[in-house]
């Protein structure tokens, strides 16, 4: 199976790198300090069996950062002179009579609560391609306008 | 079993605890942050049993433990972060004392919102747990990392299934109450959401609002 492609800022893989770093060393340190008996009496100890579930966590998470980071597509600065909105642009626009910043990013770097939309939300999607001035409409039952006041690379 | 039972009793708080933003609307008899955790979950269920890649069972308990914080650390709204203001440190007691704006915040307040509710609720996270045994103390810390940061599919597929629940029980309200600015809120789920499924949904929900 083709593998997904993961747009991620240079800040944004470095928060994925961090993530699989910690992860690693929690792994370490589970397996260094807390591996209980296999057997309880006859039985196979309950603690024994968390452990393993816990650890098949950890482990699953490790691996689906290491695809991120096998698959990680740098997101590059087209220049300051770029005036048309590609993955880490900064976009100023005016929507319903008020002023708005994004940043376009991809997916796993979402955070909309801090302004980073993602490529692949409908106004995301609306945005990619378009250039200051432009006017960009979402459709859909309740129509948007999006005016492209500014559009800028840091 | 007494940290069990004392924690069950707290959880159980969440039970009587109306959502702000339908309590701001006024509401008769509003959703309580429980009852939205039942929704979030059955739609985590629901689209996610089929999602490639998914484990669902940890997807649930990020549900189960995505609002938990709330019993201790106050239910902000968008509402909220449109009164704020765009510069400086928000304190506290302001937000103790805020006076909700029932608009659209900007980018520079809904910052300022997230800093002073991830210090809140991590607080209120710190309160609820402390007299958990310790490694299901750090397994609610790490489910609840994996939703607060979007690092993993399961805390991005949970924070839009919040995300887009919140939505539906607003259309499901703007059909009795007029107020509710759910054409708004639609707006925002177009740049919030982007997972195919739940912009399925969406679409939904968009549909079904246009009836009324």
């Amino acid at each position: 199976m083709k593998e997904k492609k993961y747009y991620l800022t240079e800040y944004g893989i470095e928060r994925v790198k961090k993530e699989y770093g910690a992860l690693k060393e929690e792994r370490r340190k589970k397996l260094k300090t807390e591996t209980p008996e296999v057997f309880h009496s006859e039985d196979v100890n309950p603690e024994y069996l968390a452990f393993r579930r816990e650890l098949g966590i950890l482990e699953e998470k490790i691996a689906k950062m290491e695809e991120v980071l096998r698959n990680a597509e740098v997101i590059k600065n087209p220049g300051k002179n770029c005036k048309e909105v590609q993955l880490g642009a900064y976009i100023t626009v005016e929507a319903g009579g008020q002023e708005d910043e994004f940043l376009l990013v991809g997916t796993m770097e979402a955070d909309p609560n801090n302004g980073k939309i993602s490529n692949e939300s409908p106004v995301g999607r609306a945005l990619l391609g378009s250039k200051e001035g432009d006017e960009v409409t979402v459709s859909s039952a309740t129509r948007v306008v999006y005016k492209i006041k500014k559009v800028s690379y840091k | 079993m007494k940290e069990i039972f004392q924690f069950l009793r707290d959880i159980g708080s969440l039970k009587e605890k109306g959502r702000r933003g339908w309590v701001l609307h006024d509401v008769e008899n509003p959703e309580t942050t429980a009852e939205h955790t039942f929704h979030t979950a059955f739609l985590v269920w629901l689209l996610g049993r089929k999602k490639e890649g998914l484990n669902l069972e940890r997807a649930m308990k990020i549900a189960l433990i995505h609002d938990i914080c709330e019993v201790y650390s106050p239910d902000l709204t968008s509402y909220d972060a449109a009164a704020l203001k765009e510069e400086g440190e928000v304190t506290k007691e302001e937000i103790e004392n805020i006076n909700p704006y029932k608009g659209r915040p900007t980018t520079k307040q809904r910052k300022q919102m997230a800093k002073i509710k991830d210090k809140l609720e991590k607080e209120g996270m710190d309160k609820l747990i402390a007299g958990l045994e310790e490694d299901l103390k750090q397994e609610i810390y790490s489910l609840w990392g994996e939703y607060e940061k979007g690092l993993t599919e399961e805390g991005r597929f949970v924070k839009q299934a919040d995300r887009v629940i919140n939505l539906f029980q607003g259309m499901e309200y703007y059909k009795k109450h007029n107020d509710i600015e759910c054409k708004l809120w639609i707006r925002r789920a177009k740049e919030v959401i982007d997972d195919p499924e739940f912009l399925k949904l969406l679409s939904e929900i968009e549909e079904e609002t246009e009836k009324k």
